[in-house]
């Protein structure tokens, strides 16, 4: 037990850090069970530089910014930032477009999804359900010899532009606030002071690249290896969002009634089905892409770009759901999602030698 | 008899060599790659063997981004590095 502690503590803390900073930022404007959306956020600073016009999810989130520069200094600091890259990009945004789109029909990321179980939002218990049933579907594919072929090592710059760039944009959102847009009303309009969603974000990308922390491999692991250390941050998230909701009087235990989220079983469970099934074959959920991002990793700041590009996508046909349900046109993308990442997991597997 | 970890630039690296070395029935087991060794989040191979080439054949070679020899629970010495 002493033992389990020792090698453990970390991962248990990672999950307790990253809760209590999602709990502060909503105490400070941001939506309720949505102290971080990797899903929401990205859409809301596709909204905000004018890529959908949907009036109430336009923000620009410091939060994205704060993960990618968190990740990114910590990365130097520690000698874990590598430039690398080239590991079939092009598939990698069709998979980031396809992912995202499923996170909007779930409406959250698998970060979002964990905040929602702690706030006591049972339709994200059956998004979890969904969710390992598609990083089950990708492992299998990884085992039957998916892959995307190998990285490379890249010119530093190539590694940096992602963080230069989300800093610069950064700078740009506090300079020249009126070359965004903002929403006036709905989730858009919900933030946490500037600054405190930065230093939030620079917090959780920092434990977030220490500790590996990811969403979707601590499930893979454990199917795949019966290793669960990268699960403990994730339950330890929901026990502290559990806790926090309690004393704060916002746990709202059940299916009807919960903040930003709709009670259609079926496409709560194919949306985060699609995400988890698109992010296993991606190697990492959103919240990792952004950190890997960060870190050097091109072929992730790609699938982000993809991410940003399908929330435009999504909401510009309509695709994302919203309080009142899901829509006709994201059931048939939710559809078309699934054959597209079951057409690249066929076309990409190499015989086992 | 020494252990070694193998890492490599992919997923399917890894599980061609664990294939080769149950093949040629060698100790091994697939897991997450130790923090210590990488930030990013692959697959390794640990295996056991007298020499850590003994296992290593083309198609593996064409993945693989280091081998380690495995000093202590958490001690690592690196033998190449293929990047």
């Amino acid at each position: 037990m002493k033992n389990f502690i020792v090698k453990n503590y970390k991962y248990f803390l990672a999950g307790i850090i990253i809760g209590l900073v999602a709990l502060a930022l909503t105490l400070m404007g941001n939506p309720q069970n949505m102290g971080f959306c990797i899903a929401c956020f990205l859409r809301d600073i596709a909204g905000s530089t004018g890529m959908h016009s949907a009036a109430i999810v336009q923000y620009f989130r410091p939060e994205i910014v704060g993960i990618v520069l968190g990740a990114f200094v910590i990365s130097v600091i520690r000698k874990d930032f590598k430039p690398t890259g080239g590991s079939a990009p092009v598939t990698r945004f069709v998979l980031g477009v396809a992912v995202m789109v499923g996170a909007l029909i779930f409406l959250g990321c698998p970060l979002r999804m964990v905040l929602r179980i702690g706030g006591g939002d049972m339709n994200a218990v059956i998004g979890l359900l969904g969710f390992i049933a598609g990083i089950g579907v990708g492992a299998i594919f990884l085992n039957k010899g998916f892959t995307l072929k190998r990285s490379y090592d890249l010119p530093l710059l190539e590694g940096a532009i992602a963080p230069a760039s989300s800093a610069f944009l950064f700078i740009l959102f506090l300079a020249a606030p009126f070359l965004f847009v903002f929403s006036e009303s709905g989730p858009g309009s919900m933030h946490a002071p500037i600054w405190a969603a930065l230093i939030g974000g620079l917090i959780v990308g920092i434990v977030g690249q220490r500790l590996r922390v990811c969403f979707v491999g601590g499930i893979r692991d454990s199917i795949m290896f019966r290793q669960f250390q990268m699960i403990y941050p994730f339950i330890m998230v929901i026990v502290t969002m559990i806790i926090g909701n309690l004393i704060n009087g916002t746990f709202n235990f059940g299916f009807e009634n919960q903040p930003v989220a709709h009670t259609d079983w079926l496409w709560n469970f194919l949306g985060l089905f699609i995400v988890g099934w698109g992010s296993t074959f991606l190697g990492g959920c959103p919240f990792r892409q952004l950190v890997l991002a960060g870190s050097g990793n091109s072929d992730s700041t790609i699938t982000v770009i993809g991410m940003i590009v399908g929330a435009a996508m999504a909401h510009n046909f309509g695709l994302a759901s919203s309080a009142a349900g899901v829509t006709t046109n994201g059931m048939i993308a939710g559809g078309i999602c699934i054959a597209v990442i079951l057409i690249i997991g066929l076309l990409n597997r190499k015989k086992v030698a | 008899m020494k252990t070694y970890i193998a890492t490599f630039f992919t997923h399917f690296g890894a599980l061609t060599l664990s294939k080769k070395c149950k093949a040629t029935g060698i100790k091994s087991q697939l897991m997450p790659v130790p923090r210590k060794l990488s930030s990013s989040c692959g697959t390794c191979v640990k295996f056991e063997a007298e020499n850590f080439d003994v296992v290593f054949h083309s198609d593996v070679e064409e993945e693989l981004e280091n081998c380690y020899e495995m000093l202590g629970a958490d001690q690592f010495k690196a033998l190449i590095n293929n990047k």
